[in-house]
């Protein structure tokens, strides 16, 4: 794993609710969120359970043994999903560094 | 009752107990266009989606009327949080200034509910102290509120609303509960002359906030469901927020003070149907909220008046005609009030008092002799509003009207 991901700590940004209705879930932005004002981002299964697991601040390695535990599947594979999904939602500040 | 009756009624049971339904049935499409139609009108369209749209029957469903209510719920589910989340903000504010008001109905409500941003809200209703309404002003129009109605005398009013530009917040700041000029329901004021001697804190969706007793607060919330029935009906959310209130504050709410003070208002009978509702299809327990004897005791017949519920929509707008129905049904209560007969009858809905209209047309309050000039005024915008639209005919409002005055009779609102 990137060192630079083994000792940070993420947590979902506030600013973002998670809401569920039937069994879609989506992003809803709050306030002054730049980009996504006015919009909704649709989340796919995986990263609904992803975005629950960032509730507390997480290392990428907490959250990967969360998603191991969680769904079957290639180990080798979680692993890149969720550091994928780290980098990607970091970049654009969903997630934020702790 | 019509089919698509029967099942909202389940799907809404279903959804406040946060199950979902479990029918395997052939539903007609017709059916099911008229259940999401009813949920969409009564605004729990969320909360019925949520518990049908997985059973099996949802599978025969077209996917494009699935799809729009999805679409839809969806929707309201995240406007209703994105509302939640900028009140919250504002009432800190507010706490932090210390002019908080009591927050009525609502949140307070909302967090009962199994899902809160399910049961849609389309606003939130503050009630301020007259000592303390210049401060809570002030905090709100910090917070970047304004005013719908700029022109609005502040100082006079009652009740003031608030929006703030590109937030879909929407709060309505009351001095009094029930506007004190209304012949009809002004008077219940003087049943919540001591709210302030009773109010609590509450945790609601993570935060505190300050509210109406419990006691007060249940009558308050049989009192507005009343107030909207008294014009032209009321939603089933309604419903739903005093059988779910009843539920989870039982034990802490005086039901022989609620009884005595639903006489005081002959909405006794009204309320009991309500609860009779509440435990046909809506899971209310009566022994598990302490209904009180005075309660179970009272004898009526709860299906007249869930069928005018559910024709009703939201707040008695199902249509124009049953909308324009309310001067007949006023008109009765304030006639009974006056010791009168509640005939309802068409001359005092087509020509109203001045006092009756002046909320509408505030130069009656200094020049009532321009009454005739008012009715003039009046008659023609209904004729401009009923030319183009559907659903509005004098007629039909007149026979609504009657048809609704037999049934404040029912229940014994009026004699």
């Amino acid at each position: 794993m990137e060192q630079i991901l083994q000792d940070k700590r993420f947590k979902a940004n506030p600013d973002f609710l998670l809401r569920e209705i039937g069994g879609e879930a989506v992003l809803v932005p709050l306030g002054d969120v730049g980009i996504f004002e006015n919009t909704m981002l649709s989340l796919n299964e995986t990263c609904a359970f992803l975005w629950k697991v960032f509730q507390s601040p997480k290392t990428a390695r907490e959250a990967i043994n969360e998603a191991k535990e969680a769904y079957e599947g290639d180990a080798a594979e979680i692993e890149q999903g969720v550091l994928s999904f780290i980098r990607d939602y970091a970049k654009y500040k969903l997630l934020l560094e702790e | 009752m019509e089919t698509y009756h029967v099942l909202f009624l389940q799907a809404l049971g279903a959804s406040l107990k946060n199950k979902k339904v479990a029918w395997t049935q052939e539903i007609p499409l017709e059916q099911w266009e008229r259940l999401f139609a009813l949920a969409d009108a009564h605004n729990v369209l969320p909360m019925i989606y949520e518990a049908v749209y997985s059973c099996e029957s949802a599978k025969a469903v077209p996917v494009q009327l699935m799809g729009a209510a999805a679409r839809k719920s969806m929707r309201m589910v995240s406007m209703q949080a994105m509302q939640t989340a900028q009140f919250k903000r504002l009432y800190a504010r507010l706490r932090e200034s210390d002019a908080a008001p009591l927050v009525v109905k609502g949140i307070v409500c909302r967090s009962l509910y199994p899902n809160p941003d399910y049961r849609y809200s389309g606003d939130e209703d503050l009630l301020i102290s007259p000592d303390k309404f210049h401060r809570c002003h002030e905090v709100m129009v910090d917070f970047g509120m304004r005013l719908t109605d700029p022109e609005k005398d502040i100082e006079a009013a009652h009740e003031l609303g608030y929006v703030k530009a590109g937030s879909p917040i929407y709060i309505e700041l009351h001095k009094t509960l029930f506007p004190p000029e209304s012949d009809a329901y002004g008077d219940f004021n003087k049943l919540f002359a001591r709210v302030w001697e009773h109010i609590v804190e509450t945790e609601a969706e993570g935060e505190r906030f300050l509210t109406l007793g419990y006691t007060d607060h249940l009558f308050y919330l049989i009192c507005h469901a009343l107030k909207h029935f008294l014009h032209s009906g009321f939603g089933v959310r309604q419903v739903c927020d005093i059988v779910l209130f009843a539920k989870y504050y039982g034990k802490d709410i005086d039901w022989q003070d609620v009884y005595n003070r639903c006489k005081a208002v002959n909405g006794e009978v009204f309320t009991a149907a309500l609860f009779k509702i509440g435990e046909r299809y809506f899971g209310f327990e009566p022994d598990a909220a302490y209904l009180s004897k005075a309660w179970r005791s009272i004898e009526t017949d709860e299906e007249m008046l869930l069928e005018d519920l559910l024709e009703a929509g939201i707040y008695g707008d199902s249509d124009l005609s049953r909308k324009h129905s309310s001067n007949m049904t006023l008109s009765a209560v304030t006639a009974d009030k006056k010791g009168k007969k509640a005939k309802g009858g068409v001359m005092k809905s087509v020509f109203p008092s001045a006092k009756a209209l002046s909320g509408r047309y505030p130069y009656l309050n200094e020049k009532p002799y321009l009454l005739p000039v008012a009715w003039t005024d009046r008659l023609l915008k209904y004729r401009k509003e009923t030319a183009s639209t559907a659903n509005s005919d004098i007629s039909e409002s007149l026979k609504i009207g009657g048809r609704r005055v037999e049934l404040l009779k029912e229940y014994k609102i009026v004699k």
